[in-house]
C-alpha cells in the first residue's frame, strides 16, 4: 500500500483510506462541513507523520494529557509531536476496527493486564508491532489517570528512551500550578536534552498566541453550540481533547477552530439543526466517547433525536489562555492548563466534586435535559464517583444513563446492547419525563 | 508466652478492625486515626499521642454496600475496605487520612469523606517524581497535616514528639528486619504467612504495645524449631498484600515465602528514619526515597533491582507477583515483569487475584505448576 508514495503498513492505509473515503462522500454535503474540516486536518496529520517519519524527523512522543507547545518550540521547530495513543485513536474513528482489537489482543498476550485502558493497550500494542515511529524521548502528565503511569513505564521498557512525567498534584490551587510550572522548567531541560536543541522563547511565545487564537474561536464556537436546537452535529465535540491535545499552537488548529464556529453560526443562521426530526432529547455526555463508534451518535441523532451539544472531551474553560506576558507567565498558564483545563485531567486528578459540579454545571449552561456516564472500563477514576455522582443528580433532578463499555474495544459492550440501552432511557424514561 | 502464644495474639489483629490491643488502647483514652498508604508517616499520629492504623479489608465479607458508590470495576482493596468504613466498623477512628497513591485509593477516600462519621478527614497528595526538586512539597504537605491535626484535635506536636516516635518506629522496623533477617536460614524459624501477619499487625495496633510483644516473639523464636519441608524459596511481590492466608496457600503447596517486596511487608519496615536533625525533615526523607511502589515514576529498575538483590540473600528461587485485578497501577509493573523474565530468564509467576477471595484454588494451582517449573530447571 502506498501514501505520498510511500509504501505504507495496511494499518496506515486503512485509516488513510477512511479519511480519504469519507471525505469524499462528504464532499458535497451541506452538513458536514465541520466534520469535514475535522478529516481534513486528519488526513493532514496523517500524511505528515509520515512524511516526517519518512524523513527520519525527530519525534516526541506525548500523552493525551499533554499540550504541544513546549514540543513544537524546540530548536527550528522541526520536532514532532506525536500523541502516542495517535494511531489508536484514527484506526477507531476512521480505520478498520479489526486492527485496533488485534492490537489489544497482541499486548494482552504480552503480559498487560485487560483492565488497562485501551487506548494505553493500542499504544503500546502499536509500538509492540513497531508501527509506531520511534521517539527521541517522551513527555507525560500523570493525568488524568493512573494509565499514564503504565503507559510511561511501557514506552521506556519497549522503546529503551527516557521518558519524563509531569507529576499533576491532587488540587489545583495557585500552590499547585507553581508546582508543576517549575516542573515544566525541567520538562524542557529534558526535552533539551533529548533532542539537542534548545527552547526558542520568542518561537513559543507565537506558539502560545497562535494557540490562544484556537481557544478564542473554540470558546466561541461553545456558545453557538448551546443554542437550542443544537445547530451541530455531537460527534464532533468528541473531538475537543484531540485538538487541544495534537493541535493547540498550529494554524491547523486555528483554521479548524474557525470551521467549526462558521459552521455552527451559518447553520444557526439557517434554522439548521443536528437531528433531523424533532429535536427530543439534549444530553450531556460527560465522559469518554464511543471511538470505535461514531456513526452512533448519527443513529441516537436520527432515531431518538438525540442531540449531544457538549460532552467531556469538548468542555473548555477560559483558562486555556496562555499569558504570553513573559516566560514565567506562559510556563504558568501551560501549568494551569494541563492542571485546570484538559479534559479529565480537570475533573478526574482531584475529589470527586470537581468532576460531578462541573457535569452539573455543564448541563445547566447547555440547557440539557439528562447527563451521560459512559463507563469506559480502563476508568477508574471515573467508575470510583459514580454513587456520589447518581446520588448529586439525584438531588439535581438530573436523569442520568450510565452504562460499562469499552471506548476502543467493541468486543466489551456490543453496538446493539448500547442503542438498547439508549432506546430504553430516551423512551421510558425521558420522553414520558418531558411529556409531564 | 511461647512463639504460638504471640503469633496468635498477631493473628487476631488482623481478623477484624478493632483489635483487642486498639480496643483496649481507645477505652483508656487514646484516639487512632486511620490512614490508607505507607507514604503517609505513622511517625506524625504517633508523636500527635493517637495510634496510627493502616486501613485494610480484614473481617470484611461483602462488598456490597461499597459497590453502589464506587462500582464493581474497582479493585476489591477499595471496596472492601470502603465497605467496611460505610458500614461504620471503623467508627471506633477519630480520623482518616488519605493519599493521592493510586485512583481507586482516591475514590474510596471520596466515600469516606462524603459518607462516613470519622470526624478528621484529610488528603495528602504526594508526588510520584521522588527527586530534590519535589521532596519539599511532600515535606509541605505533612507540615499541612500537622497544623490540621493540631487545629482538629487541640493539641501540639512538638519536634521533641516527632523525635520520639521516630525512635519508637526506627525500634519497630529494626525488630521487624531482624525477624525478616532469620527467614535468610536454611530452616527458618517461622513461616511465610507467620512473618506476613506479625508485620501487619504492627500497622494496625499501637505501636508500643505491638514493639514488646515483637520483642518477646524475638526471644521465643530463638528456641523454636526451623522448618525444613518445603521445596522451593519464593519472594512475593506486588502492591498491597495483606492476607497471610494468601501466603498460606502458596506455602501449602510447598513454597516457602521468605520476603515480600509489598506495601505492607517490605516497604513498611525497610530503611529507618536518620535520627540525627530535624525529625520531620528526616521523616519526608525516609518515606518519600524510599523502595518506591507502582506509583512511583520509573521504579520499576529499582525495585526490579532490589528484588534480584533479596533473592540472592534470602536464597529464593523464584517471584510469585501478585496484583489485585483492576489494580493499574501494578498491571504496569506486571507487564514489566513479564518483559524482565522473558530477558532474563527469571522464574517470575503473575497471578491476577481478587482481594480476601478465600480458597485461593486457582492460587494454589498455579503455584503448583511454577514450582515444578522452578524444580524442574535444577
Amino acid at each position: 500500500m502506498a501514501i505520498l508514495g510511500q509504501e505504507v503498513p495496511k494499518e496506515f492505509d486503512d485509516i488513510y483510506a477512511g479519511i480519504t473515503g469519507l471525505l469524499e462522500r462528504n464532499k458535497e454535503n451541506p452538513d458536514t462541513r465541520a466534520l469535514n474540516a475535522w478529516l481534513t486536518v486528519c488526513k493532514g496529520l496523517v500524511e505528515g507523520l509520515l512524511q516526517a517519519a519518512g524523513a527520519g524527523a525527530p519525534m516526541m512522543y506525548a500523552n493525551l494529557g499533554n499540550t504541544p507547545e513546549l514540543i513544537m518550540a524546540l530548536g527550528d521547530g522541526k520536532v514532532v509531536p506525536l500523541g502516542f495513543e495517535a494511531l489508536g485513536g484514527l484506526q477507531g474513528w476512521f480505520g478498520n476496527n479489526q486492527h485496533n482489537m488485534d492490537v489489544i489482543d497482541l499486548v494482552e498476550a504480552s503480559g498487560l493486564a485487560a483492565d488497562v485502558c485501551s487506548a494505553d493497550k493500542l499504544a503500546l500494542g502499536y509500538m509492540l508491532k513497531k508501527l509506531t515511529p520511534p521517539p527521541v524521548g517522551a513527555v507525560f502528565v500523570n493525568t488524568p489517570c493512573d494509565n499514564q503511569m503504565v503507559a510511561a513505564g511501557g514506552v521506556k521498557a519497549l522503546t529503551g528512551v527516557e521518558t519524563f512525567i509531569v507529576d499533576i498534584p491532587y488540587n489545583t490551587g495557585d500552590r499547585e500550578i507553581r508546582f508543576v510550572a517549575g516542573q515544566l522548567k525541567d520538562q524542557i531541560k529534558y526535552m533539551e536534552r533529548m533532542t539537542g536543541k534548545k527552547l526558542d522563547w520568542d518561537r513559543l511565545k507565537a506558539i502560545c498566541e497562535e494557540s490562544n487564537r484556537m481557544v478564542e474561536l473554540l470558546l466561541e464556537w461553545s456558545e453557538w453550540r448551546k443554542k437550542t436546537p443544537c445547530p451541530q452535529m455531537s460527534k464532533i465535540v468528541t473531538f475537543g481533547f484531540i485538538i487541544l491535545n495534537t493541535l493547540s499552537g498550529t494554524s491547523a488548529g486555528t483554521w479548524l477552530a474557525s470551521e467549526l464556529l462558521e459552521d455552527a453560526k451559518e447553520r444557526v443562521q439557517a434554522g439548521k439543526k443536528a437531528v433531523p426530526g424533532e429535536e427530543k432529547v439534549r444530553a450531556v455526555w460527560f465522559h469518554d466517547p464511543i471511538w470505535w463508534n461514531l456513526p452512533f451518535y448519527d443513529w441516537m441523532e436520527e432515531e431518538l433525536g438525540m442531540v449531544v451539544p457538549m460532552d467531556l472531551f469538548g468542555y473548555l474553560t477560559s483558562e486555556a489562555y496562555i499569558d504570553t506576558s513573559s516566560s514565567a507567565t506562559i510556563l504558568y498558564s501551560l501549568a494551569r492548563k494541563l492542571s485546570r483545563v484538559m479534559p479529565m485531567s480537570r475533573q478526574f486528578k482531584g475529589a470527586a466534586e470537581v468532576y460531578i459540579d462541573d457535569l452539573i454545571s455543564v448541563v445547566h449552561e447547555f440547557r440539557a435535559d439528562c447527563a451521560i456516564f459512559a463507563g469506559h472500563l480502563g476508568c477508574k477514576h471515573a467508575w470510583g464517583l459514580i454513587g456520589l455522582l447518581k446520588e448529586a443528580l439525584r438531588e439535581a433532578d438530573i436523569p442520568l444513563l450510565s452504562f460499562a463499555y469499552d471506548m476502543f474495544d467493541p468486543r466489551v459492550t456490543s453496538e446493539e446492547t448500547l442503542k438498547e440501552e439508549f432506546r430504553r432511557f430516551t423512551n421510558d424514561i425521558m420522553l414520558p419525563r418531558k411529556s409531564r | 508466652m511461647n512463639k504460638q502464644e504471640i503469633l496468635g495474639i498477631f493473628q487476631d489483629a488482623l481478623k477484624k478492625p478493632l483489635s483487642a490491643h486498639l480496643e483496649q488502647w481507645i477505652s483508656e483514652g487514646g484516639k487512632a486515626v486511620g490512614h490508607y498508604c505507607t507514604l503517609i508517616p505513622d511517625e506524625i499520629f504517633t508523636a500527635a499521642g493517637m495510634a496510627p492504623y493502616r486501613i485494610r479489608g480484614g473481617g470484611s465479607e461483602a462488598t456490597d454496600v461499597a459497590d453502589v458508590y464506587l462500582s464493581s470495576h474497582l479493585c476489591t482493596f477499595a471496596r472492601h475496605t470502603a465497605n467496611l468504613a460505610l458500614e461504620g466498623q471503623f467508627d471506633f477512628l477519630s480520623g482518616i487520612v488519605g493519599a493521592n497513591g493510586c485512583d481507586q485509593a482516591r475514590r474510596a477516600y471520596d466515600v469516606w469523606k462524603n459518607k462516613t462519621k470519622v470526624p478528621f478527614r484529610m488528603i495528602i497528595s504526594v508526588p510520584r517524581r521522588p527527586d530534590e526538586n519535589s521532596i519539599g512539597w511532600y515535606k509541605e504537605e505533612l507540615q499541612s497535616l500537622i497544623a490540621a491535626l493540631e487545629m482538629h484535635f487541640s493539641i501540639k506536636i512538638a519536634v521533641e514528639d516527632l523525635r520520639k516516635a521516630v525512635q519508637l518506629h526506627n525500634a519497630i522496623r529494626r525488630n521487624l528486619a531482624a525477624l525478616n533477617g532469620l527467614r535468610k536460614a536454611a530452616n527458618p524459624p517461622i513461616a511465610g504467612a507467620e512473618a506476613v501477619a506479625v508485620a501487619i499487625a504492627a500497622q494496625v495496633m499501637p505501636p508500643e504495645s505491638y514493639n514488646k510483644l515483637l520483642e518477646e516473639l524475638l526471644n521465643a523464636l530463638r528456641d523454636s524449631q526451623g522448618m525444613n519441608k518445603y521445596r522451593v524459596r519464593l519472594i512475593v511481590s506486588g502492591g498491597e498484600m495483606d492476607e497471610p492466608e494468601f501466603v498460606k496457600a502458596i506455602e501449602d503447596q510447598g513454597g516457602l515465602v521468605v520476603y515480600e517486596d509489598t506495601c505492607f511487608g517490605g516497604r513498611y519496615y525497610e530503611e529507618l528514619v536518620s535520627e540525627d536533625g530535624d525529625p520531620l525533615t528526616r521523616i519526608a526523607e525516609r518515606y518519600f526515597y524510599r523502595m518506591p511502589c507502582a506509583r512511583t515514576d520509573d521504579s520499576f529498575p529499582r525495585r526490579y533491582e532490589n528484588l534480584k538483590k533479596q533473592m540472592k540473600e534470602f536464597g529464593a528461587k523464584g517471584i510469585v507477583v501478585q496484583r489485585i485485578n483492576h489494580c493499574i497501577l501494578n498491571a504496569g509493573h506486571s507487564f514489566l515483569f513479564s518483559q524482565k523474565a522473558k530477558e532474563d530468564g527469571t522464574p517470575i509467576l503473575i497471578i491476577d487475584r481478587e482481594y480476601l477471595a478465600h480458597g485461593y484454588g486457582q492460587v494454589k494451582t498455579r503455584v503448583q505448576a511454577f514450582i515444578e517449573s522452578i524444580e524442574s530447571r535444577s
